[in-house]
């Protein structure tokens, strides 16, 4: 009798221990599309009324990285524009006297363990470091971020350029990203859907007109 | 739900019929107490069927009684389960200006465990139904995944547990039988999020079914 008691308790204890706490299709997750936006709250955004953005984007992948333009890049940016426009901002092509300066990157295949502020302006081609006086940038705010990138992600950045700190560092007011795009898998309209929710979800911007 | 307990009815029904047919209907040995080992189903009731509306299979209980006087058994259960489901995509707000749009899981995980009194109308017979009260505790996490995102709590709780079910022993002088019990839990434990995922005292109803050893 005794023998049968520890048999049953051993297999209770064998079925028991082969059960995760985590149910094993929640590891799915990371490989879907999420749109992240973070802004800052001090901040009101109906005082800016230009912005800058290139029509190209920056791309970086484990192998190399510069500036990249293509029609899909261009479905992004126009959106983007459409955007921002529709909030009432102008689109100005002087970088220097703008009121605020988009920046739009593309990392497809970087993976590293965490993201924190300012990890990628060692890439090169990204936002030029002495562009606005040399001091860099930085987040007056945590940024919204993720701790790997395994699929393409679209970073959007808003940076104050006419605000600088005193040294010199330009503020990123708004920053956006958005992961599991450009990998073949999702159609344009999708990329372009994802943007109006990223714009969609920031409540801090001024309301569409 | 109403089919589930038509079923076990049916079940228990069936099972006491079969008995009045075929000797011999009672055990060649008086029981002193047993052992049950069973997996369990777990409906999810009320404003926790709002977090997660699957049922769910993945559930263990261990369990045992020691029988006082006549059909009246004192004892114990351990349990471990799950209950999970996926959402599609929405849109959850921080309060410090963030916001995430993306699909998300959630799931809770509950370790059950309770002192149980139980009383058995036919102790010594072949097929033994039983009505029982579980009152203890459980120690519950509640997590909701977005992407790569945690974001969870625990909580303990206390919980009462009535139940109806019955012991259907393989033979006359057999150690071993089978068990099939549906329950009905309360308890105090709650569920808070953002995005006004909030439920209160989570309800559940489970149905186990396993095996059961029964010592002279």
């Amino acid at each position: 009798m005794k023998t049968k008691l520890i048999l049953l308790l051993m297999g209770a204890g064998l079925i028991l221990s082969s059960c995760t706490k985590y149910p094993p299709s929640s590891d799915r997750l990371i490989e879907d599309l999420a749109i992240y936006t973070k802004y800052d709250v001090s901040v009101d955004f109906t005082t800016f009324k230009t912005y800058y953005m290139s029509d190209s984007l920056v791309y970086v992948s484990d192998k190399d990285s510069g500036w990249y333009y293509n029609a899909q890049v261009q479905s992004v940016t126009s959106r983007i524009a459409e955007n921002m426009n529709k909030r009432g901002y102008l689109r100005t092509w002087n970088a220097k006297t703008t009121d605020l300066y988009l920046g739009v990157s593309y990392i497809k295949n970087v993976n590293v363990t965490v993201y924190y502020p300012g990890w990628y302006w060692g890439y090169p081609g990204y936002y030029p470091p002495n562009y606005w006086g040399g001091g860099g940038y930085y987040y007056p705010y945590y940024p919204a971020y993720i701790t790997s990138y395994s699929t393409g992600t679209i970073l959007i950045d808003m940076m104050d350029v006419q605000h600088p700190t005193v040294d010199k560092r330009i503020p990123v007011r708004w920053n956006s990203y958005i992961r599991g795009l450009l990998t073949g898998d999702h159609t344009t309209t999708q990329i372009q859907q994802s943007i109006d929710q990223a714009f969609a979800q920031t409540k801090g911007f001024p309301p569409q007109h | 739900m109403k089919k589930i307990l038509l079923i076990i009815s049916i079940l228990i029904l069936s099972a006491v019929s079969m008995q009045a047919q075929n000797e011999p209907t009672s055990l060649g040995f008086k029981p002193s107490s047993y052992y049950t080992f069973s997996w369990n189903t777990t409906f999810t009731m009320g404003d926790f069927n709002k977090w997660v509306g699957n049922a769910s299979p993945a559930g263990f209980d261990l369990g045992g009684r020691y029988f006082i006087q006549g059909g009246l058994a004192a004892g114990f259960n351990i349990s471990w389960q799950r209950v999970s489901q996926s959402y599609g995509y929405q849109t959850f707000y921080g309060d410090d200006g963030s916001a995430i749009t993306a699909t998300n899981y959630r799931f809770t995980w509950m370790v059950p465990f309770q002192g149980v009194i139980a009383y058995h109308f036919m102790p010594e017979k072949m097929i033994s139904p039983y009505v029982s009260l579980g009152i203890g505790g459980d120690y519950m996490e509640h997590h909701l995944l977005v992407q790569e995102y945690d974001i969870y709590k625990t909580r303990w709780d206390f919980s009462l547990t009535p139940e109806v079910g019955a012991l259907i022993k393989f033979g006359a002088f057999s150690s071993w039988g089978g068990l099939i019990a549906f329950n009905y839990k309360w308890t105090t434990n709650k569920i808070d999020f953002t995005n006004n995922i909030v439920s209160k005292n989570l309800q559940m109803l489970d149905l186990k079914v396993g095996l059961v050893l029964i010592v002279r």
